[in-house]
């Protein structure tokens, strides 16, 4: 639930710091957007940003926070009553049953999309793309909006159009960050109906460390145009471990037990509209999938680093 | 463990592991506090390699967390040993600084109020290395911890042991962190042996660790790591029996083995006039029970599948599983027949 007022942001800042050990090299800067520009190479993994630098905060002042924060209060003492009541029944879920989808989201009211965020290319001046999720004439979630793949002309990006929506962070009671935990189920079930185009279904284990919070396990869900739904359900075998968009060499089974967001994306480098309409996202336990991952991970030489 | 190794043509985890055996004996042998230290380093050293598997960055991140909380108490550790030498020249077992040290070693068993990266490493690694975790890694921690007790706070912490390792089980799915709980539970209980004779802890340190190495050795053949798995495998009767034995005797059940040790020390306890301490030890031991029956009762009557194709075919390993069932049942009559 969204109870905060949402501003809107009129100023952009780049905040996007970089380690003290990496090279500068000449750049533009009567650019009216950017003040500060890096072209730099990293020497470090080192995260500082868990959400890579971009300032996405919403500026209010300390009255207004704390405003809100009463307006909360109950809410979340409500939440505390309720998550105290789990733990005293003690009766956690313990089996999933086969056949049997148990839904993470259904969209048919427009309350479930406040639980999504869209993110484009041009939120932060790096593209030209829109996007957008609302309630489709269907009754159900309609994520659409145009992909363009013009590179803006800053010096800086090679490369632009993507369009994203993504889970908010599960949260407890009182803000704190919680995960999903999928141990029970083995696939993914999604019914959607879509234009034809290839989307990206994102599964994010951000862990403890920085290393591994920008992590995300794919799949490219390919749509048909047509106006009947599709029923895709795709185990987490076939998932493949990626950071930063870019593919892991050495790749490794997703971890069930902290899943943190899940996301479709569209990068499909195709400009031009996109319109995937989605009726829910669920969970299932498929016995007959014994998979544990679907690529070999070849033993190679010791010489051969990081594989 | 040795086995395992073998077949997976680990010749380097050998190594390890062998550094591993000789740090305990060197901390636990040493004739100076500083000797203790250097083995706990060793001993943490050794331990990372054999968890670490860089194919799988769960594993990572767990081995990585263990480096942290285990070098943050031996740092507290090295401290508080500096400062004795340096400050207090007298035996006297009840100041600030037994406390101090207590609490690093506590820290480094896993032991309440330090247990809370217990759990979550525990549920990182493989059942082997949480064999290792839960039984050798507390050896050399609980015989330093002798040397140098402060006895009303470890009282107070053998309290917190009891009721967090019987309260933080209750709403478990994951086998490994059922069992975490259940070795914070134990801990208590050892700590108490330990403050009453090391003979009595030694006693019920191989008496856990034999419970403790029948259940895993169990879940490690079936490969089963959360509590769906034991009602979906289609289990045959003898690896539910066992299940349900091995599970009643770690909940310390007459007259399985697990029995026994508890039995010597609720003596202790009673003969000694520790009354409220007795009752906290049965009741915890109660809650325990309760969420094993809950396990047990579920996997022998619940069986929501019958599929054909998934058959645990256990032929081959069912010596081991009867063995360890005949252990867990006779080992209590046949030692009377021993030793009274």
């Amino acid at each position: 639930m969204s109870l905060l007022k949402t501003n809107v942001i009129t100023s952009v800042k780049y905040l996007r710091s970089f380690s003290v050990l990496c090279r500068k090299s000449n750049q533009d800067h009567h650019l009216k957007k950017c003040p500060i520009l890096f072209n730099t190479q990293r020497w470090l993994f080192w995260e500082r940003h868990r959400k890579g630098g971009y300032d996405t905060t919403i500026k209010t002042s300390n009255w207004e926070h704390l405003k809100n924060g009463l307006v909360e209060l109950k809410h979340e003492l409500k939440l505390f009553a309720k998550e105290l009541k789990e733990l005293y029944d003690m009766d956690p879920l313990l089996i999933a049953r086969p056949g049997e989808i148990d839904l993470l989201w259904c969209f048919n009211s427009p309350t479930v999309l406040e639980k999504f965020v869209t993110t484009c290319d041009s939120d932060h001046g790096e593209g030209y793309s829109s996007c957008n999720l609302e309630m489709s004439p269907a009754g159900r979630a309609l994520f659409h909006g145009y992909l363009d793949t013009r590179v803006p002309k800053d010096g800086r990006i090679k490369k632009a159009g993507y369009c994203a929506m993504r889970s908010k962070m599960q949260r407890k009671s009182f803000k704190r960050a919680s995960t999903f935990d999928w141990h029970l189920y083995n696939t993914l079930v999604l019914k959607v109906r879509g234009d034809g185009r290839a989307y990206l279904l994102n599964i994010s284990t951000e862990g403890y460390y920085d290393i591994t919070w920008n992590d995300i396990y794919h799949y490219i869900l390919y749509t048909r145009g047509g106006p009947y739904w599709q029923v895709a359900k795709i185990p987490f075998s076939k998932f493949v471990l990626g950071s930063k968009g870019r593919l892991q060499d050495k790749q490794t089974r997703m971890r069930f037990d902290k899943v943190t967001h899940f996301g479709i994306s569209c990068g499909d480098k195709i400009v031009g509209k996109f319109n995937l309409e989605i009726e829910y996202v669920g969970l299932e336990f498929d016995p007959t999938h014994d998979e544990e991952f679907a690529y070999e991970m070849y033993k190679t030489d010791k010489y051969i680093v990081a594989v | 463990m040795f086995f395992f190794i073998l077949t997976n043509n680990n010749s380097n985890k050998m190594f390890f592991l062998f550094i591993l055996f000789f740090s305990t004996l060197i901390s636990i042998s040493s004739n100076s506090w500083f000797g203790c230290w250097i083995g706990l380093e060793i001993n943490l050293l050794s331990f990372i390699p054999l968890i670490s598997n860089s194919k799988n960055l769960l594993s990572v991140e767990t081995s990585l967390k263990y480096f942290l909380t285990q070098s943050l108490a031996s740092i507290n550790f090295l401290f508080m040993i500096l400062i004795k030498f340096s400050l207090l020249k007298n035996f006297d077992m009840n100041n600030i600084i037994s406390i101090m040290m207590n609490s690093s070693l506590l820290m480094k068993m896993g032991s309440a109020p330090f247990h809370f990266w217990f759990p979550n490493i525990v549920e990182g690694l493989s059942w082997m290395n949480n064999f290792m975790l839960m039984t050798w890694q507390k050896i050399s921690p609980m015989i330093l911890l002798s040397y140098y007790f402060n006895k009303n706070f470890l009282i107070f912490m053998i309290i917190m042991n009891l009721i967090i390792g019987s309260l933080g089980g209750l709403n478990q799915t994951s086998l490994r962190k059922l069992l975490a709980f259940s070795s914070i539970n134990n801990l208590g209980w050892m700590i108490f042996s330990i403050m009453i004779s090391e003979n009595l802890w030694l006693f019920y340190f191989l008496i856990y660790s034999m419970m403790i190495f029948m259940m895993i050795s169990l879940f490690f053949l079936m490969n089963m790591y959360f509590m769906n798995q034991l009602f979906i495998n289609n289990m045959n009767f003898f690896i539910k029996l066992n299940l349900l034995i091995n599970f009643l005797s770690l909940g310390g059940l007459p007259p399985f083995m697990g029995f026994m040790p508890k039995w010597i020390i609720i003596n202790f306890l009673l003969i000694n006039k520790f009354y409220f301490l007795t009752f906290i030890f049965m009741m915890t031991s109660l809650i325990i029970i309760y969420y094993y029956i809950r396990i047990i009762y579920s996997s022998f009557m619940f069986n929501y599948f019958k599929m054909k194709w998934v058959n645990l075919l256990m032929k081959n390993n069912m010596s081991l599983i009867n063995l360890s069932s005949f252990i867990s049942i006779s080992s209590m009559i046949l030692s009377t027949f021993i030793f009274m």
